[in-house]
């Protein structure tokens, strides 16, 4: 690296280091510092990383499947650098690589794994030059900070084309991934090669053929606009699979875990690895602890990139085994005797993923649904009204909390959907009302800006209670 | 619900919801049913799609949300060709509401990206690109239907010009409304309503709701409607915590 490369690096880590002496987390602040020095040093960054750069795409799963692939690749004995706490825009990225490099710039890495912001990726994806491009869904997500959906695919579709020897694996269920994919100079297509039988949400988005703006026809769908899905009248269809995942076992609680067999890579997949390929169309079985659908494409999505990377079934089952849940992620915790689980749902495919899970378990539940509108929410909640709540309602769920910022219009969305909630303005205090009131299973649904505090929330009367135990 | 109906059904007609539902939209139909099966009063959404035969002799409320550049595009087509019925509805006293595209596209004319198309030309309402960003955010306005202020969120780039047959719905208390500048938000023409007010509109303004109720029934019956009242307890926080936010 140049003078003036190393020098924006030492300096990144040293803000690095004054923010993290000063308790600060600044996950943006160095990158910031590094770039203002030098606006292209992550390219100077991304040249310590030796055999290739995975770069994780999408709107729901970044953060998840890009820890899976760095994890993998860590338990296939590589070393990786990653931005794995999730900062996804340019800085965030910036700095992960920096950290890694060294203060002299000078440590050199296997692999990197990036999550990156949608947005980010015109900016970033030319500068790093990923060799893999992991694409899991295209849905929509903070609409008010970006404009549509549309915006995002046309702007992705311009990156992908411009980068030269990328490989994009992408889910094919999804016809806005295969849109973008298909303009890339290699494809690898994940999918999932039966029906789930997933009770139907109401997401619409993306329905149409984007070569002939047709209404798409499906043999099957999962949820949202994800499926086997083709085109009547062009002929466009859900393009083969190079990764299929078959025989999919959800179990009957929540508990349960998810397994699932891969058949994979195809010939032509394999041939796209930089590594001597990886046995063609072998299959492998998978099972983690880890739960929902959503899950099973962010696993897809994590093997097909680790299976080319050159990780063998054995290190990314390891991985899946050891692999406990990120915080907030389907987290499990205890409070007197009672299991309550936190996760993330940010928007209305998150929400009605974590509707199906409820539904699925028997016991008697209580839901804390907790949302707020800071700017990484978006601050336009009125995608509450694209959840379909009036699935759960049908499902006779007892005790109902609507907490966070907006936690009138929840309220009001709800009972509208013929469910009566309680406005919780503690959701600590919600998790012990809803244990007194006999419920025996305690579900907290934080968005994005809310699930750090939420899941703190509960991990501190988690450990109370563990504590009174003794 | 399993209480009993009484009197005429109310009707609502939801237009192309499989085309037009960007923002929440079908809030504003979930809204309206419920009111009208809290009450007592019948209520049944039909759900018109994209090539179905239009015939509103039958219907009492008409809602038409906002989409994309090329669902609207679809969608105009359809209207366009539908412009006299659609007409004769309005100036019979039907009932109307349109958020955000579906508001622009009732209009003289609107853009489908930086093109300016012929709407349907119910409303004297024309909209163009204008000069700076989207007009983002939350709004409250005050308006003669009701007597609560009507709050909600916009997020447009194309601004609004009322033409000299149209009264604006409301006045902007916060907010941009039709242009950022006139202060006037949305247009008001019989019973027809279009704003930019968009998604769930109406959980949050009851009373805007139940005036849309209260004109479909008096013009199914012929006779003046005095809607028995809701506890709207929730529906008013809401609406408070929005105003509080924005200070009015
Ligand atoms: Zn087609």
């Amino acid at each position: 690296m140049d003078i003036r490369g190393r020098f924006a690096t030492g300096m990144a880590l040293l803000a690095n280091w004054a923010l993290h002496r000063a308790g600060r987390q600044g996950s943006t602040v160095p990158g910031r510092v590094g770039l203002k020095l030098d606006p292209g040093l992550l390219g100077k960054l991304a040249a310590t990383v030796d055999e290739g750069v995975v770069v994780v795409c999408g709107t729901n799963g970044k953060t998840t499947t890009n820890n899976m692939i760095y994890q993998a690749l860590k338990a296939q004995g590589k070393r990786v650098a990653g931005n794995l706490e999730g900062a996804n825009m340019l800085p965030g990225v910036t700095a992960a690589l920096a950290k890694s490099a060294g203060a002299s710039g000078s440590r050199h890495v296997d692999w990197a794994c990036l999550e990156v912001d949608e947005f980010s990726a015109p900016r970033i994806v030319p500068q790093v030059k990923p060799t893999f491009l992991v694409l899991l869904d295209l849905f929509r997500d903070q609409l008010d900070r970006y404009g549509e959906i549309d915006i995002v695919i046309d702007r992705l579709i311009e990156t992908v084309k411009a980068a030269e020897n990328l490989t994009v694996i992408y889910n094919a269920d999804d016809p806005l991934c295969a849109r973008v994919a298909k303009q890339a100079p290699n494809q690898v297509a994940f999918g999932v090669d039966q029906d789930l039988n997933l009770p139907h949400d109401l997401v619409v988005e993306g329905r149409f053929c984007l070569e002939c703006g047709h209404l798409l026809s499906y043999r099957y769908r999962q949820y949202g606009q994800l499926g086997d899905w083709y085109c009547e009248k062009c002929g466009n269809a859900r393009p083969a699979l190079d990764f299929a995942a078959r025989d999919v076992d959800f179990g009957e609680l929540a508990t349960d875990p998810l397994r699932f067999s891969v058949t994979g890579p195809s010939e032509q997949a394999g041939s796209l690895a930089p590594l001597p390929a990886p046995p063609a169309s072998s299959t492998v079985d998978l099972s983690t602890s880890r739960r929902g659908a959503y899950m099973l494409y962010n696993i897809m999505a994590a093997w097909a990139a680790s299976c080319l990377a050159g990780v063998d079934p054995e290190s990314f089952q390891r991985m899946l085994a050891a692999n406990q849940t990120s915080k907030g992620r389907m987290e499990g915790f205890t409070v007197d005797g009672v299991p309550v689980v936190v996760n993330l749902a940010k928007n209305p495919t998150g929400f009605n993923q974590n509707i199906g899970v409820c539904l699925r378990d028997p016991r008697k539940k209580a839901v804390v649904f907790i949302v707020n509108s800071q700017v990484n929410d978006g601050h336009d909640i009125s995608w509450l009204w694209d959840v379909d709540y009036e699935r759960l309602a049908a499902a006779g769920t007892s005790l109902w909390y609507a907490g966070g910022e907006r936690r009138n219009d929840l309220q009001v969305r709800l009972k509208y959907a013929g469910i009566p909630a309680k406005l919780s303005e503690d959701t600590a205090a919600s998790v012990k009302d809803a244990i007194a009131r006999g419920a025996e299973a305690v579900y907290v649904l934080p968005n994005y800006s809310a699930l750090v505090p939420a899941r703190d929330a509960v991990a501190a009367i988690a450990q109370e209670s563990e504590m009174s135990a003794r | 619900m399993s209480e009993q109906s009484s009197g005429p059904a109310v009707r609502i007609a939801h237009l192309y919801p499989e085309l037009l539902n960007l923002y929440g939209d079908r809030g504003n139909v979930i809204c309206l049913k419920q009111r009208c099966l809290w009450r007592g009063i019948g209520a049944e959404v039909e759900e018109v799609r994209l090539g179905d035969p239009i015939d509103f002799s039958s219907t009492d409320i008409i809602f038409i949300g906002g989409g994309s550049d090329r669902e609207e595009e679809l969608v105009c087509g359809e209207l366009v060709a539908a412009r006299d019925q659609l007409f004769s509805y309005v100036e019979d006293g039907g009932v109307l509401l349109a958020v955000c595209g579906g508001y622009q596209l009732l209009g003289k004319g609107y853009l489908i990206g930086d093109e300016r198309v012929e709407g349907v030309g119910l409303l004297d309402a024309d909209t163009t690109r204008g000069e700076g960003p989207r007009l983002v955010g939350d709004v409250a306005i005050s308006s003669p239907l009701c007597e609560m202020p009507i709050v909600g969120y916009e997020n447009h780039a194309g601004r609004t010009t009322l033409g000299p047959d149209a009264v604006p719905l409301g006045t902007v208390l916060k907010g941009h409304g039709n242009d950022g500048v006139s202060g006037s938000e949305g247009a008001l023409r019989n019973h027809a309503i279009g704003t930019y007010l968009h998604g769930p509109l109406l959980p949050k303004n009851p009373q805007l709701a139940d005036w849309l109720i209260s004109r479909a029934l008096e013009r199914r019956t012929g006779k003046p409607v005095k809607l028995a009242p809701l506890p709207d307890e929730e529906e008013r926080a809401a609406n408070a915590a929005v105003r509080a936010h924005l200070g009015v």
